[in-house]
């Protein structure tokens, strides 16, 4: 007969333990006292950013934006779109109005300008993953995550609450006539992949487009082209700033079995890292223009996070904003 | 042909910017033909990669003059998929890829080319002799290098002179993946690393340049595309310094070898190869430094650490 001997205890190295049970490896971390999260960050700890600027010789603006383990580049690049002639007239604005006419002129530019940057795609913006900056992602087409990370960063660009960049800045004109624009070419290419890419290509974005310096461009008639002075170099006109901050949130009492337990409560992580972000169903990423005012929200996969928690979410990215301007207006 | 699966620019496409007028170049400092810039070289700069380097060149880089920056980072070794055939040896792959923003003039864009394939194989044929692939059966190593700045003169050879720039761009590629293999803990039966020399033509100093007894061509170690004057052919090789063996050569320019009366090849390759053994030394200091980091936190790991108890 076997003799009862206690059963001894199961025990694993944290490494294992993060691989056979994620989940559960995360939570047991938070119901810890104080909660830590793995990384060893309190739950709304952000990592620290680092941002350098201008540190590339063929891009018309760089930056290099590091959070934590998460490092990316972002350089832009500006190329001509000159347009056929006479196609610039109807976007010059140079017709002389009747006075009735002059305000809803002023309108239709307003609103019309941001238009202009869509419907003739002055704005290209891409993130690449495939840059071996992590395991899961590859060269080549790129992956659906990098497609998807690519046009939320495009729309918060383009978005008319953010108006980041003024179409009249890309506007090459000569005798009240468009002749050309600028194009930009904003390509982001993660170096390094741990978490919450969103923020820090956003980021470099923006630091990215503070350091751009455009020769002065002029349309020449001899050769009917548009010419650069290499001597005048321009920075951009740019909007408001705004800066995004991503969170996720779980639930403690969320096991995998799908039972409610007493005393569970709703933890919100800050920037996430890679394996968090994995574990975490629910995310909110929440864009704070300057000033304050919420220019974009973002959320979805669960209903764990109420208005209370969207409430601290906004306080949080608020704070995160100002972190985010000195690191940004101290590299630039 | 567009990529639906990137955003791209208008369609009917830009063109790069003409300046009216050449734009100031910022001039290089001169050097003397065996002088050799700085390197940066730095390991473990992407931590979800198994082994990972940054390499700068030169560093630190007068301002305004373009510099080599590239990344490498190392996967493996990790289990072929199922469907792969066996082997019994680790399969080696590179990939190069230059950023949109790497390149003078023009923006590349994201579709890997033909000059991207052609360094990748070169890249891969410089490596494989220096990893024990035996050690690593079934499995497959994959190296990642991005060009996030280079130096110019990609442009092609034509009357004037060879370019240099793909060739500087591959030999820092070599130093570069060999630190990150080294830094993935793959075993080596020794280090990589790349150097060019070329055969340079300089213009002599208030000549007319069509001048017709030109000087003769001397040897430059580690030219740069910036340099100036004429290259009138260059090497690249890619050299185990421990072991004294060249896996990689690759010219350009023509050339004669010593049974035709010149000794333009020998030259050529003896520059080469102290280039490559200088820039060994650099990057035995980053394998050094990478593992005497590596010893103390292993030692760091002995000392505190417990397991986390499942409850």
């Amino acid at each position: 007969m076997e003799s009862p001997a206690p059963a001894p205890a199961l025990s694993f190295p944290p490494q294992t333990f993060q691989k056979l049970s994620p989940s559960s490896y995360l939570l047991r971390h938070l119901q810890a006292t104080p909660p830590t999260r793995p990384s060893g960050r309190s739950p709304s700890a952000f990592r620290e950013p680092t941002v350098h600027t201008n540190s590339l010789s063929h891009a018309h603006g760089s930056a290099v934006v590091r959070t934590g383990d998460t490092a990316v580049v972002c350089g832009v690049r500006a190329e001509i779109l000159s347009l056929k002639y006479g196609d610039g007239k109807s976007q010059g604005r140079v017709t002389v109005l009747r006075s009735n006419e002059d305000e809803e002129l002023m309108n239709d530019e307003e609103d019309g300008g941001e238009g202009e940057l869509r419907s003739r795609n002055l704005i290209v913006t891409n993130l690449e993953l495939g840059t071996g900056c992590s395991r899961d992602y590859h060269p080549g087409p790129p992956s659906d995550f990098a497609q998807t990370t690519t046009s939320r960063l495009h729309r918060l660009i383009l978005s008319s609450t953010s108006s980041l960049i003024s179409p009249s800045s890309l506007r090459i004109i000569h005798d009240d006539e468009i002749k050309a624009y600028w194009v930009l070419y904003i390509d982001v290419l993660c170096i390094s992949l741990d978490g919450n890419v969103l923020d820090t290509a956003w980021a470099s974005i923006i630091a990215a487009l503070r350091s751009t310096r455009l020769p002065r461009a002029f349309w020449d008639a001899d050769s009917e082209s548009v010419l650069c002075d290499p001597e005048m170099k321009l920075g951009l006109q740019l909007g408001p700033l705004c800066f995004t901050a991503s969170f996720g949130v779980v639930s403690t009492g969320a096991e995998e079995d799908g039972e409610e337990q007493d005393g569970s409560k709703v933890v919100i992580l800050s920037d996430p890292d890679e394996f968090e972000e994995g574990v975490c169903e629910e995310a909110v990423m929440i864009c704070i223009r300057e000033g304050g005012t919420i220019a974009r929200i973002e959320k979805g996969g669960g209903l764990l996070c109420g208005m209370e928690g969207l409430g601290e979410c906004v306080r949080m990215a608020r704070s995160r904003y100002e972190t985010w301007e000195k690191a940004v207006r101290d590299a630039v | 042909m567009t990529d639906r699966r990137r955003i791209n620019g208008p369609s009917d496409g830009t063109t790069p910017i003409v300046y009216a007028g050449v734009p100031k170049a910022k001039q290089l400092p001169p050097r003397a033909p065996d002088a050799l810039r700085k390197i940066f070289l730095k390991t473990s700069l992407t931590p979800p990669a198994t082994g990972s380097s940054f390499l700068e060149l030169p560093s630190p880089a007068p301002a305004g003059t373009p510099t080599l920056k590239l990344t490498a980072s190392v996967y493996g070794p990790r289990p072929l998929p199922p469907s792969a055939p066996f082997s019994p040896h680790a399969r080696l792959t590179a990939e190069l890829k230059f950023a949109p923003f790497s390149t003078p003039h023009k923006r590349r864009g994201y579709v890997r080319d033909a000059v991207e394939r052609d360094l990748s194989v070169q890249l891969q044929n410089a490596l494989v002799k220096s990893i024990k692939t035996a050690a690593y059966p079934k499995s497959g190593i994959d190296i990642f290098i991005t060009v996030l700045d280079c130096e110019g003169g990609l442009d092609g050879d034509d009357d004037d002179g060879v370019e240099v720039g793909l060739m500087n761009v591959l030999a820092g590629a070599i130093t570069c993946a060999s630190a990150a293999v080294a830094d993935a803990g793959i075993e080596c039966v020794d280090l990589v690393s790349g150097g060019v020399a070329a055969l340079v033509r300089r213009a002599p100093a208030g000549g007319d340049a069509m001048d017709v007894d030109l000087p003769a061509p001397v040897v430059v170690l580690d030219p740069s595309p910036a340099d100036g004057g004429q290259v009138v052919s260059a090497a690249v090789v890619g050299y185990m310094a421990g072991r004294d063996e060249v896996t990689l050569l690759w010219t350009k320019g023509a050339m004669e070898t010593a049974d035709q009366g010149g000794d333009e090849l020998d030259l050529l390759m003896d520059g080469a190869i102290t280039t490559a053994t200088a820039v060994r030394l650099v990057l035995n200091e980053a394998v050094k430094e990478r593992l005497l980091l590596g010893i103390a936190r292993s030692r760091l790991k002995k000392e505190g650490g417990g397991d986390v108890l499942m409850s």
